[in-house]
């Protein structure tokens, strides 16, 4: 009887306090999951230490960290939300999409405005198919907004 | 020349005596802190565990040492030895710099102090840009009463980024590496402080990514009103602790420790508690920020996308729930390209792709191509969204803060009266909870309709005299999601405690028990729960027994001020033993902190044939406090 109640018990305390204990992040463990490793390569390397373990840079073996190097910054967060920017296109708004609007160039509230439209206006091109990568998606983004005229004016999108 | 010569004697000695000032300065509150000594029984230890963190031989026990020898190697030694030891410390240097006048108040040579310069790390911090903070809030998710206890994390906000672009900010954390480790063994290792804790730091947006989507956890923003110096200084600190690690305990060395922790560096003057040695959870540890006067400056609040389905469902027309519920279907079963979207609203659009956003996690093949066809024609109906903003700002009206909850400690006064076949009693009793909540509790910021005891008592006294423990529970949990057309989860449970015996109170009959069932939402506010038990439990005459029983409750409630519940609980333990109870109990709650409680309780037992009744009436109040 004692056994069985000591074994409920440590099982149990275990979800009680253990709950956070954990990196907290499930999705993109460095080791196994290649996500982990193409985020990690847009972050900047440590400056301290040989095997840092978290701050300076992204060796933490939990997820990628250090800072994103400014010419990624724009693919990170592609990579990292693609599903609720694809949802946001669709409606022509979100959060997401203001921040990505903004990381394009369109600094006003009208650019990022008009960003928005020519996304839900471009979607089908934008995100042509269920398995279109984020690196897919930034580069059709470029290219429709450089094409549409109003937001290549107002978020001086540069053609490359 | 004799007087050249004392004159020299004295300057030396003064000199020496300089460097032995150290002393005093050096068991300051914000040197052991900077160290991690503390309180209790890491004042003769730090908590870190890596001694690299310390430059004098024994550091990591006397922080004197530690201080002469910091002094010693970033203002007193060769150039590339001061510059590494300033560079690799410069939460130390910021510390000393000050205040010098009281570590040397003897020599003021401050204006010889050379302040070497680190670039790596001065443009690393130009990038990082750090000018404010903001301490994260991660409530409870749904069916997992464990999570009440909440999480908290900081984020670093760079002005930069004020035009809305906060989620490009970068998150701080603190966590446990637990590798893969498992079962009973990560059970042992996080009680007993096996596992190394670290900061680590990563994008904002990512960082909450799972919280909000994979986890169903809303998250609350308090912004703090640290200065940008001081912001510097908790960076400062956390580039210190790169590469080295802190013993992680469950209980009292956890993600909020740590969090408050660095915000006590970050403004030497505030007291967050990190001295207390018992347990800290994320939730308290908010509140004593949130007590602080002026640490908060503005609350924001982000919605988990199961909120904001959950949100949506609620408010959509019959036609357009039957709508999802035909688009759900139709996905499940693999028939989803068959469906005409063009009929379907836009309001309903929208509810259906956070239906599949959600459903997409436990099974992206089923989903992926549903959402995508919601997503085409979605695009095609040009209709915008509600902003955001707006729609998390309507949200956080209708819901509290989960600073305001009530406080995770409870201390009861009763009063019973007792009746079974032997006696009639009056009672007076005093009860503590040193976790969490129950079923009748507020539950703002935690998992809803659950119940998480960690440690509780009661001790009844009565008119006779006598006085016994009447009640306890080492550990008692129960998360009650409710079955849905979207959602069949299981509502589980366990309980490690003991009760009296009505029908002979002097005696306790213990238990540990497992359940799990299901339960159904029959109105918003009133919630069905049912139950199958399983476990040990003690008989009548003490041996322990296997039991397997029933338990069925409804629960209401009626605002924040009302809530109550009706339930009924049926045993068979193999002694041919059955205990049958009914309880019914109203709480009230007047004011935050304060409860008042009226409850009636019907034990049935039966030994072989024999029925035995008794009954238990009882009034209490109940007050929370941080422990």
């Amino acid at each position: 009887m004692k056994a069985i109640i000591i074994a409920i018990l440590t099982l149990a305390s275990v979800s009680v306090f253990a709950g956070d204990s954990g990196c907290g992040l499930g999705n993109v463990i460095i080791q196994k999951n290649s996500k982990g490793l193409q985020l990690l390569s847009m972050t900047t390397n440590s400056f301290f230490f040989t095997q840092p373990l978290g701050i300076t840079s992204g060796t933490s073996g939990c997820s990628s960290q250090g800072l994103v190097q400014n010419d990624k910054q724009l693919e990170y967060f592609v990579e990292v939300n693609h599903e609720d920017l694809s949802r946001e296109m669709a409606q022509g708004s979100g959060e997401k999409l203001s921040v990505l609007a903004q990381l394009n160039g369109c600094v006003t509230p009208e650019a990022q405005a008009a960003f928005a439209s020519m996304t839900q206006a471009s979607f089908g091109k934008i995100l042509p198919t269920a398995q279109t990568s984020a690196v897919d998606m930034v580069q059709n983004l470029k290219k429709e907004a450089q094409a549409d005229q109003k937001t290549a004016q107002m978020c001086r999108i540069a053609s490359n | 020349m004799h007087s050249a010569f004392f004159i020299f004697l004295v300057f030396i000695s003064s000199l020496s005596l300089a460097a032995n000032q150290p002393l005093d300065f050096s068991h300051s509150r914000e040197w052991l802190r900077l160290l991690h000594f503390d309180h209790g029984k890491s004042l003769v230890h730090t908590m870190i565990g890596k001694d690299d963190f310390f430059l004098a031989p024994d550091g990591a026990t006397n922080p004197t040492s530690e201080l002469q020898a910091t002094v010693g190697k970033m203002f007193h030694s060769l150039s590339d030895v001061e510059q590494k030891t300033q560079c690799r410390f410069l939460a130390r240097r910021d510390f000393l710099l000050r205040h010098w006048s009281e570590i040397e108040p003897s020599t003021n040579i401050q204006a010889k102090l050379k302040i070497q310069d680190c670039p790596e790390a001065t443009a690393w911090l130009k990038k990082l840009g750090a000018d404010s903070v903001s301490l994260i809030f991660a409530t409870a998710y749904l069916n997992s009463a464990p999570s009440s206890f909440g999480h908290t994390f900081l984020k670093i906000h760079n002005a930069k980024n004020d035009s809305g672009k906060d989620l490009l900010d970068y998150g701080i954390n603190f966590a446990a590496r637990t590798a893969d480790t498992r079962g009973a063994l990560y059970a042992m290792y996080g009680l007993l402080g096996y596992f190394p804790g670290t900061y680590a730091m990563v994008p904002y947006h990512q960082m909450i990514k799972d919280y909000t989507h994979l986890e169903g956890r809303d998250i609350w923003e308090y912004e703090l009103s640290l200065t940008p110096e001081e912001t510097h200084r908790l960076i400062y600190h956390l580039l210190e602790l790169d590469g080295t690690y802190f013993d992680y305990y469950f209980s009292n060395r956890n993600c909020s420790w740590a969090i408050a922790r660095a915000l006590e560096i970050a403004r030497p003057d505030l007291d967050l508690n990190t001295h207390q040695d018992f347990e800290v959870i994320p939730l308290d540890s908010l509140k004593v920020v949130t007590r602080t006067p002026g640490l908060v400056k503005k609350i924001k609040y982000r919605p988990s996308e199961e909120t904001e389905w959950i949100s949506k469902e609620r408010s959509l027309s019959d036609k357009d729930r039957a709508d999802v519920q035909k688009l759900f279907a139709a996905a499940k079963k693999g028939k989803f390209s068959e469906q005409d979207l063009s009929t379907v609203s836009v309001e309903a659009l929208d509810a259906a792709m956070d239906l599949f956003t959600l459903k997409g996690y436990e099974d992206h093949k089923k989903f992926d191509q549903p959402q995508f066809l919601l997503l085409g024609e979605r695009a095609k109906r040009k209709a915008a969204a509600l902003s955001a903003n707006q729609a998390a700002e309507d949200l956080m009206a209708t819901k509290i803060p989960p600073s305001k909850s009530p406080d995770s400690s409870t201390l009861q006064l009763g009063l019973n009266e007792l009746h079974n076949p032997n006696e009639q009693n009056s009672e007076a009793w005093v009860g503590i909870r040193i976790l969490f909540h129950d079923l009748l509790s507020e539950d703002q910021g935690v998992s809803p309709w659950s119940h998480l005891e960690f440690m509780s008592a009661k001790l009844y006294r009565s008119n006779h005299q006598q006085t016994q423990i009447g009640h306890y529970r080492i550990l008692e949990i129960l998360s009650t999601q409710a079955s849905s057309w979207y959602a069949g989860p299981f509502s589980w449970g366990t309980s490690v405690g003991g009760d009296r015996e009505l029908l002979a109170p002097t005696r306790m009959h213990s238990h540990a028990k497992a359940k799990v069932g299901y339960s159904f939402d029959l109105l918003e506010n009133l919630r069905w729960i049912n139950l199958l038990e399983a476990g040990v439990m003690q008989t009548l005459s003490g041996d322990g027994s296997a039991v397997l029983g029933l338990q069925s409750m409804a629960v209401a409630k009626f605002g924040r001020l009302f809530r109550a519940e009706l339930g009924f609980e049926d045993l068979h333990l193999q002694s041919q033993e059955r205990r049958h109870e009914i309880t019914s109990q109203v709480v009230m709650s007047p004011w935050l902190q304060w409860e008042l409680r009226a409850g009636w309780r019907e034990e049935d037992l039966w030994h072989k044939l024999d029925k035995v009744v008794s009954t238990e009436t009882s009034v209490s109040v109940e007050h929370h406090w941080i422990f």
